[in-house]
């Protein structure tokens, strides 16, 4: 139970987790745009006006985030303290602690913070705080989110420009705010500003997506400008995003050194008797031996490393690693090409939001029967032919050549490429479920088991079968259990010793053939109360099939129903048989979905209540 | 607090004669590395240590600044992915004022091939989590089987204290201390764990070396780090003092500390603010730890600021230190009797009396002898009472003042044992009544879930935050966590408000009830209950493992639950056998653990009592699989399904 407390506490901690204690009176941000000699100016001006009305001091601390790429031009805050009759006294932040931020994800990223806490908080205070940040890059806006953790009365964007400069919007999850523009246009410039009034505060439900899914946010764009008589496009098309990115793979550095990665495609070809053998082999080499580690830092977060110098260090971050066999795949006269692509924390799409924000990952891909190909090095155990799981779905921007460009969709893999079948052959002895249990795993399924076996490894985890497929109570016991790895396929068998499932009364025993872990497995335990979608990052089938020997002497005294279910993206079907002396039941379960929408949840609650009866049933022999 | 800068003063103040010091010891960094052979009974581990030396001189010479370098040099071998994820990225923490110097990094592959790290990758980050400056990089050049070996030398202020930990989850195949420090100074040093003691005393010098240390991981319930093999040492003496860091030096300096810097003239307008002239000794505590807990933003810094108790009053922002001190200001100016307890979390480690030193003293809370009390600052949950229960029978150093005499100075130290909540204050459990609905396809459950002593803390001060999600969710994860269908009809706190916890006879309680489906499931004319499902999902320790290391439990507490069932007319209940667990421990003839349950079928009444009860917070390794049994008893009651047959 210590981690009963040990959560509260932590939950205790966190002010996001909580209600309204505090409120955002006002969140403001205004982009300022000038033309200076032919170059574009950017400056970026924000305010928030916080009250604090409950538990102050769990929200009296703020935090300013900047980086190289756009750093902090100013920075004020100051607590409002309630005075007499309506009116306030200011109380000043004097302590401003500068940090660098160590990202779990993120080795290296460049990233710093400005760590404050609002003097003098008492209930009805109000903290102010106004910065400035340049943007170097104008290719690189950030997105401006209405919503916030806690409740906001008014948030407004806005943006001023010249009339030599043309930009472009995005709007999402605006629909429900009655977001309004207003424009206002003098002789030398215009600015556009959006307000919205009344937000909720963000919300958090397990496994929703991101929150540029949910939130209501503007992408601004730099479509183009005007110098020296000329039209400069930025991010207007995807031919501009395109354009950028290509200069970008440009200055991609000369390697120190070709010479070992020359040899060891030269080796690895040798290797392969024909083109998909190539690959494959090139394409594991990498998978297998460059190890992925985030270094960013700057506009070094854009461009590639030189491939030469990767292969010889042996790790990169995605650029780096997908360059690297983009190169020795090229080296090996396999065409192969750089892609950009947003994994699915992205909801957006190259067309209609041509710039940097759309994507977030760098792969390559190549052509296959005139279709292409994606290839991740960043995930070890992909198998080639199968798309990256996050990636499914989502938009790659093909880098052809210095010209040419194709924007494909990742294709999806379907649930029967992903399943896992348990197979139980058992008995009862000595009033426990015993016999031989046989798992297979295919897909990302078994690209799972691959890195829950790294983690195992890495964290001296022990009893890795038994907590890997849970199946039966972990009571059961486990013995002479084998694992056959193949690519694609993972094996596992053992004898399973099923403890807690056998009741035995009067002349009757009750046995629950269900060991399979499904009521864990599909439990969405916020389904009731959630506001937010599901994502899943892949659909699977389960099939579970257990045997049991009527004990001698015995006869079936009650089998439970059959059951069966099907929506359109889930489904369950379970069935009880009798032949001869052995009765199996069989159980499959079918995810069809990446996203599923509220609409859904009903539904689902009945397909998980289905899971959870049929978890239950007990049969019941007598003698 | 969780670090002490307060040697530094008693040291320097011999000092007069000074002889140059040349750097002590060379660091072998071979010119043609090959790698090592190594055992085949290392081949599963994801990485062996080849080699770990660690050597540390003191330089204290004229005209240069004191300091110490500290230079660590090791040789990793990786036998796995696994292993290259281990170690293929290195921090190395660069305080404040601190250099690093003569950094050499290298990767020998299995083929013998050597790769020197390009210093151009290597990444400084500063105030990282507001403590320390680190030097980051990642190692090149690794494949499975290859060796990583880097050495460098950090230049710091003078340490006179210190520890190293040698023993991790993978073994150390070599491992070497050394310590260097001026003739006219004398350290010490003790191991620990089975770590070798120093053989035969040299002068200016103390060097251990250990051979084959075997991986040891975090086995849970256990005191991971202070089971590992290592060395701590110290000064003991200048020209001037012999025994120069004791018990008493430390609690002086901490005192002195303490109740140093600014304060004097806002704190007792603060205290005047309070109003407390009307209130008894015991109110005024109270309120004082009210108002800082309530309306101060502690913030982990160690910004100067956040020390000085003029600013901290002015601007309710104080870091742990800053706090401690606000505290003491205040308790001196209402001339309280109290003492200042220096103590760890159990399961971080213990302050061994033998050898004294502050690392072991990372925590600081208040006692007051008069009321048996201790004030926690840093938990906002814990109120005047109990210790906080990660420090309870650990072992504290208590700083006496003399305060009695009327004049405010340090008087003495005494090392004590911090009391421990008694069971009879630390009780918890649900009392719930079941009854089955008269089509037989529902329970309804009147569930209470009372708590006293630190759950009920706990509680209490997460209710008082909780919003309504957060309630959802404590429902279906603790309240119903073993029935996934609970529709709850009914849901009320009892005793709920954070002041309570200064009274350890209030029992806090969250009235509930319930229905659920799941709780009966027909099998032919039988009804299947499975009634264990009500005292919800349990720790379960099934897996058999040869235990290395001591149990250390989190609480002396018990655990009594009282289920009742309305049994339906027209059934009887079987299967009752299944209730009755007996599951006892002693120790020396006393019970120290038990789980005893029973039951009591009269009538239409079913009636079932469990107690489930842990008398120590610390066991022998060799009540391992006794502790496991008593624990997994819960679990297996859990997954209890009685049979109600029709009579007849």
């Amino acid at each position: 139970m210590k981690q009963l407390i040990t959560f509260l506490l932590l939950l205790c901690n966190l002010a996001i987790s909580f209600g309204q204690e505090a409120v955002v009176l006002e969140k403001t941000r205004h982009l300022d745009i000038l033309l200076e000699q032919g170059e574009l100016q950017i400056t970026e001006a924000n305010h928030t006006e916080t009250e604090f009305l409950e538990n102050i001091n769990m929200h009296a601390r703020d935090v300013v985030f900047y980086s190289e790429m756009d750093p902090l031009l100013s920075f004020e805050a100051f607590t409002k303290i309630p005075h007499k009759k309506g009116k306030y006294k200011n109380a000043m932040v004097e302590v401003i602690e500068t940090k660098d931020i160590v990202d779990p994800g993120i080795f290296y990223g460049g990233y710093k913070k400005k760590e404050f806490v609002y003097p003098s908080v008492v209930p009805n205070s109000i903290g102010v705080l106004n910065f400035t940040k340049e943007n170097n890059e104008s290719h690189i806006i950030s997105p401006f989110y209405f919503d916030d953790y806690y409740q906001v009365d008014n948030a407004a964007f806005s943006v001023s420009f010249p009339n030599t400069v043309k930009v472009d919007y995005n709007l999402f999850n605006t629909e429900d705010l009655n977001l309004k523009l207003s424009i206002d246009s003098t002789d030398e410039k215009i600015t556009y500003s959006w307000n919205a009034l009344g937000l909720e505060r963000r919300t958090y439900d397990s496994n929703a997506p991101s929150r540029s899914y949910l939130s209501p946010h503007i992408i601004l764009r730099i479509n183009s400008y005007q110098a020296d008589g000329e039209t400069i496009a930025v991010s207007g098309t995807t031919d501009d995003l395109f354009e950028w990115y290509n200069k970008l793979i440009n200055r991609i550095p000369e390697s120190k050194t070709m010479s070992n990665l020359e040899s060891k495609v030269a080796e690895l070809l040798e290797q392969s008797s024909n083109r998909e053998e190539s690959i494959k082999n090139i394409y594991s080499w990498v998978q297998n031996n460059v190890k992925y580690i985030a270094f960013e830092d700057g506009m070094a977060g854009f461009i590639p490393r030189a491939a030469g110098d990767v292969f010889e260090k042996k790790y990169g971050d995605c650029k780096d690693m997908a360059n690297l066999l983009t190169t020795m795949l090229n080296k090996a006269n396999i065409p192969c090409y750089l892609t950009w692509v947003g994994t699915n924390t992205k909801p957006y799409s190259y067309h209609e939001v041509p710039c940097t924000v759309t994507d977030n990952h760098m792969i390559c891909a190549v052509k296959e029967n005139g279709q292409f190909q994606i290839l991740d090095p960043t995930n070890t155990y992909l198998q080639y032919g199968t798309s990256p799981s996050l990636l499914q779905g989502k938009e790659a921007l093909i880098r052809i050549d210095d010209e040419n460009y194709e924007i494909v969709k990742v294709s999806e893999t379907e649930y029967s490429k992903n399943s896992r079948s348990d197979l139980l052959n058992l008995k009862i002895e000595d009033n426990v479920l015993s016999g031989q249990t046989e798992s297979t795993l295919s897909g990302y399924l078994a690209e799972g088991y691959y890195y829950s076996k790294l983690s195992k490894e890495y964290n001296k985890e022990t009893n890795f079968i038994q907590n890997y497929l849970e199946i039966g109570q972990k009571s059961s016991e486990y013995a002479a259990g084998k694992i056959e790895e193949t690519p694609n396929e993972i094996k596992f068998t053992f004898d399973g010793a099923f403890k807690n499932n056998v009741i035995q009364a009067n002349n009757k025993i009750y046995i629950n053939l269900n060991l399979d872990p499904s009521t864990r497995e599909y439990l969405i335990d916020d389904i009731e109360t959630r506001t937010h979608p599901i994502q899943e990052n892949f659909k699977q089938l389960y099939t579970y099939k257990c045997n049991l020997e009527i004990p001698e002497g015995f006869e079936v005294d009650y089998l439970p129903e059959d059951s069966e279910i099907n929506f359109k993206d889930f489904s369950l079907s379970s069935k009880y048989k009798v032949e001869g002396n052995t009765i199996s039941l069989e159980k499959t379960i079918v995810s069809d979905y990446l996203f599923l929408e509220k609409d859904q949840f009903k539904n689902y609650d009945v397909f998980y209540d289905e899971i959870l009866e049929v978890s239950q049933q007990q049969i019941s022999l007598k003698n | 607090m969780k670090k002490f800068q307060l040697l530094l003063i008693i040291i320097f103040c011999g000092l007069n004669t000074l002889s140059a010091q040349k750097a002590k010891y060379e660091i072998q960094w071979q010119e043609e590395p090959q790698t090592h052979a190594i055992s085949e009974d290392y081949s599963e581990e994801p990485a062996v240590i080849v080699s770990d030396n660690r050597y540390v001189q003191v330089i204290i010479e004229q005209g240069i600044d004191p300091a110490t370098l500290y230079s660590l040099h090791k040789i990793i071998k990786v036998n796995s992915d696994a292993g290259i994820e281990m170690f293929n990225k290195l921090y190395i923490p660069v305080s404040y004022g601190e250099e690093l110097t003569d950094l050499k990094v290298r990767t020998i592959s299995p083929e013998q091939k050597v790769q020197d790290f390009n210093k151009d990758n290597l990444k400084e980050l500063s105030n990282v989590n507001g403590y320390s400056n680190f030097s980051i990089f990642a190692i090149e050049g690794i494949e499975i089987g290859s060796e990583i070996e880097y050495m460098y030398t950090v230049k710091q202020q003078v340490e006179t204290v210190g520890r190293e930990i040698y023993q991790r989850d993978i073994p150390v195949l070599n491992a070497k201390f050394e310590l260097y420090y001026p003739t006219r100074f004398n350290f010490s040093s003790k191991s620990y764990n089975g770590f070798p003691e120093q053989e035969s005393k040299t002068p200016n010098k103390i060097i251990l070396e250990a051979k084959d240390i075997p991986g040891l991981s975090d086995e849970g319930f256990s005191s991971y780090k202070s089971t590992l093999m290592r060395v701590d040492y110290k000064i003991e003496s200048n020209p001037e003092t012999n025994n120069l860091i004791t018990w008493n030096s430390i609690g002086e300096n901490v005192y002195n500390n303490l109740n140093s810097g600014t304060g004097a003239k806002t704190v007792s307008k603060f205290i005047k603010q309070l109003a407390l002239k009307k209130k008894t000794e015991r109110e005024k505590i109270i309120l004082i730890e009210k108002t800082f807990k309530d309306g101060f933003t502690f913030e982990e810094s160690s910004e100067e600021k956040y020390k000085d108790v003029d600013f901290i009053l002015e601007n309710k922002i104080g870091s742990s230190f800053g706090m401690n001190r606000a505290y003491i200001k205040c308790f001196n100016e209402l001339e309280l009797d109290y003492q200042i307890v220096l103590s760890n979390n159990r399961f971080l480690g213990n302050l061994d009396p033998d050898y004294a030193n502050g690392l072991d003293l990372r925590d600081i809370i208040f006692y007051f002898p008069k009321h048996e009390s201790f004030i926690v600052p840093d938990q906002f949950h814990m109120r005047f009472g109990p210790a906080p229960s990660e420090m309870e029978g650990n072992t504290g150093l208590y700083i006496y003042n003399d305060y009695g005499n009327g004049a405010n100075e340090f008087k003495k130290t005494k090392i004590q044992e911090i009391p421990i909540l008694s069971a009879d204050n630390n009780k918890m459990g649900i009392k719930a009544d079941m009854s089955i609905s008269d089509e037989m396809n529902e329970v309804n459950v009147k569930l209470e879930n009372y708590s006293m002593g630190h759950r009920a803390y706990t509680n209490r001060f997460f209710f008082k935050r909780a919003n309504e999600e957060i309630i959802e969710n404590y429902k279906r994860s603790f309240l119903t966590s073993a029935i996934e269908d609970a529709e709850f009809v009914n849901y009320s706190l009892k005793n709920d408000a954070v002041d309570l916890n200064t009274d350890k006879n209030s029992t806090f309680s969250i009235l509930s009830e319930f229905n659920s489906k799941s709780m009966i499931q027909k099998a032919g004319r039988d009804l299947l209950f499975p009634i264990g499902k009500v005292i919800g999902k349990q720790v379960e320790m099934y897996e058999e493992k040869n235990r290395v290391s001591d149990v250390y439990l989190d609480q002396i507490k018990r655990y009594t639950h009282t289920l009742k069932l309305d049994v339906p007319k027209g059934y009887k209940v079987t299967g009752l056998d299944q209730l009755q667990i007996n599951n006892v421990v002693d120790r020396d003839g006393e019970v120290i653990m038990r789980f005893v349950s029973d039951y009591e079928y009269k009538g239409n009444e079913l009636v079932v009592t469990i107690h489930e009860d842990y008398d120590v917070l610390q066991l022998d390794k060799s009540y391992y699989n006794e502790y496991r049994r008593v624990i997994n008893s819960a679990a297996d009651f859990n997954k209890v399904v009685l049979v109600l047959v029709p009579e007849g």
